[in-house]
């Protein structure tokens, strides 16, 4: 099967900076893709690489099985969704839904003021697209909104007329940049899940760029992960969270952020935690200082400690509904702090000031070496030091 | 109590009341000129000259002025010369300045900094420095004594220019992107999109040019000799050369009635004038 976007060694430079070197990425037709990373990463450069607002230095992009390099916006059939929602201030929803099929239907004379009603088809023309108009706008719920200006929408109207705007070429790739960033947080999590099922609706392959790594997990079938122009790592949700391929991605994913506590390699290759044992056996790599991650629910405290193990002291326990989070600070190591979540059921046995022992399965341990890169692992069959 | 509700202390009130009296002074200063010019249209011819400072006229004589400035001098054709020269040079000024800048404003191309760097420069050039080429150029080919002649030095307007690209700048660039996903080309960009919501500084630099060209005498006394092509203020020239010597009422009258276009003009257009200056009123 075709794929739907192909990119392959995409680069760009802005002057002497680069801002993105050497990008492969395809896109299966009907995916939701993620392009996530910090800000300045170069993800939105990417998107307008992909829409053909902006050229690349060097690389090729396709889409749909077609090459589109020289290719104007319009040429590549396409739709974007921007952060602004760039919608045009002094024409009404209905005439800024309409305005792609104008363009594509209509001739630029049948397009210009008093000359446009010298043409016979324009009208049967005009009122096809009002016909879709009211269509796509029904999917939408804005039937009400259509003789509005922008002006006189809010935030959420107005990107939902954004989206009309883009649904209503029908068009092979969607592409969207931090749509839902100008939103509150309430209807952030509403349109979150309107996309999603429009998505799923549409059957339609998209291309969403975000910073915000929630949005990307909570819609996404893949995420892409940039940083610093390069394509850190790509896959599904769930791989990106259990097996972060480096101490960056792990960081940006997952909320609260993952713990990533200082450790050494011994020449043997166990991972050791100050002076104790993990249970953890790096399966390759040099004796040194190598970085530990592990997420805040991976984590199990234990007040009664007859064990060798890695020390905390509770500082603040914050209530988040269902669970609720423990800030602690190690012992051996005050500058370290630490992030734990449990079950708002077990909360009740820990108390601010008092010292707990630190466990983790070690298989769910994450490993990254000094460049940040993830190392491979195993788990010591007798496990020294740790508690599931 | 009193105090607290109405809290203009003696001090602020002074200074309300000095700002304002410097204001009212130069209002009075500008407008005292036209305040006159409608006085003297309306005195008796008598009165003119030996009524000394008195501002209220003895007896009226406006009937008999403007009848006699309407009857004596084409001041119609005058003002019909005006209003081709004026809405000449205005629509040429704006379909050029306008793409000019728009490119100038979002267009990325080689040398579009030394471009405006050139329309900076063009702003300090009076007409005055480029008049004699142009008039000797207008002589070659036969061209003076013409509409033409007098409204081709301006059609190019680097103020113009300077002005909208400075209102384009502040166009978000995201609609612009959205256009061109919509598959409008840069012109229906410009003229679709982006010059709508420039109106307010078009209609200010509207009537800028207005006003520089109905009042301008210099560029046409240069090019034209025939009164039959002669704007206002020139036609008031040769009115009070030949016809009216020493009849300041009469002239007066005509020099009222050629103002009147103006002073109308500016009012319909007072708020998206002071809209335009401000640049102010886009997003």
């Amino acid at each position: 099967m075709e794929h739907s976007l192909e990119l392959a060694r995409i680069s760009k430079a802005f002057g002497k900076a680069g801002v993105l070197s050497e990008i492969d990425l395809t896109v299966a037709p009907g995916e939701f893709l993620s392009l996530v990373g910090p800000s300045g990463c170069g993800k939105s450069t990417l998107l307008r690489i992909i829409a053909g607002l902006e050229r690349q230095d060097a690389g090729h992009v396709r889409i749909a099985g077609r090459a589109v390099d020289g290719l104007s916006p319009r040429a590549r059939n396409i739709a974007m969704v921007f952060q602004n929602y760039a919608l045009y201030p002094h024409m009404s929803a209905a005439e800024n839904i309409a305005l792609p099929l104008m363009v594509d239907r209509l001739s630029l004379a049948e397009r210009l003021p008093l000359l446009r009603y010298l043409s016979p088809r324009r009208k049967r023309i005009e009122a096809a697209i009002a016909g879709e108009i009211g269509a796509v706008a029904g999917a939408l719920q804005i039937e009400p909104l259509l003789a509005r200006k922008p002006g006189q929408l809010s935030g959420g109207q107005r990107q939902r007329v954004a989206l009309a705007r883009a649904m209503v070429r029908k068009p092979s790739l969607f592409l969207m940049d931090e749509p839902l960033s100008n939103l509150d947080a309430q209807l952030r999590v509403h349109m979150r899940d309107e996309l999603t099922d429009l998505h799923r609706r549409l059957g339609a392959t998209f291309v969403y760029v975000t910073h915000d790594q929630i949005e990307a997990m909570t819609m996404s079938t893949r995420i892409a992960m940039l940083d610093g122009g390069r394509l850190a790592q790509i896959g599904t949700p769930t791989e990106l969270y259990e097996r972060p391929a480096s101490l960056i991605v792990a960081r940006f994913i997952g909320s609260p952020a993952i713990n990533i506590l200082p450790a050494r390699l011994d020449p043997q290759g166990h991972v050791l935690l100050g002076s104790l044992p993990t249970g953890l056996l790096a399966a390759e790599g040099e004796a040194g200082p190598v970085s530990l991650g592990l997420r805040p629910e991976h984590i199990r405290l234990h007040a009664v400690c007859d064990r060798a193990m890695p020390m905390a002291t509770l500082r603040r326990s914050e209530h988040h509904g269902a669970d609720r989070l423990l800030h602690l600070d190690l012992v051996e190591d005050r500058q370290t702090g630490l992030i734990v979540r449990i079950p708002q059921d077990e909360t009740t046995q820990y108390q601010p000031g008092e010292t707990y022992g630190i466990g983790f399965a070690p298989d769910k341990a994450h490993l990254f070496d000094p460049s940040g890169l993830r190392m491979a692992t195993r788990t010591l069959p007798a496990r020294i030091g740790a508690a599931a | 109590m009193q105090a607290a509700r109405f809290p203009l202390s003696t001090g602020r009130l002074l200074r309300f009341a000095g700002a304002h009296a410097v204001l009212m002074l130069g209002a009075a200063f500008m407008l005292l000129p036209f305040l006159w010019m409608l006085l003297t249209a309306i005195r008796a011819p008598d009165e003119i000259l030996t009524g000394g400072l008195n501002p209220i006229p003895r007896s009226l004589h406006a009937i008999e002025n403007f009848s006699a400035a309407l009857q004596q001098a084409p001041l119609l054709r005058f003002m019909l010369n005006g209003v081709i020269i004026c809405g000449g040079i205005l629509v040429i000024q704006l379909l050029v300045a306008i793409p000019a800048a728009y490119a100038l404003a979002k267009l990325r191309f080689p040398g579009r900094g030394l471009l405006f760097a050139a329309v900076i420069g063009g702003l300090c050039i009076p007409i005055q420095v480029p008049a004699l080429p142009i008039y000797l150029a207008l002589a070659e080919f036969g061209l003076l004594d013409s509409y033409f002649a007098m409204m081709v030095p301006f059609f190019l307007s680097v103020f113009a220019i300077f002005l909208f690209r400075q209102t384009f700048r502040g166009f978000p660039d995201e609609i612009l992107q959205a256009a061109r996903v919509d598959g409008l080309g840069e012109f229906e960009i410009l003229w679709r999109i982006v010059v709508p919501s420039a109106l307010p500084a078009i209609a200010a630099f509207s009537i800028f040019s207005i006003v520089a060209h109905w009042n301008d005498l210099y560029w046409p006394m240069i090019v034209i000799q025939r009164m039959d092509y002669a704007p206002p203020p020139l036609g008031m020239l040769f009115f009070a050369n030949s016809e009216t010597g020493a009849s300041y009422g009469v002239l007066m009258a005509g020099a009222t009635i050629i103002t009147a276009p103006l002073v109308l003009v500016f009012l319909l257009a007072r708020r998206r004038f002071v809209q335009g200056i401000t640049m102010t009123g886009i997003k």
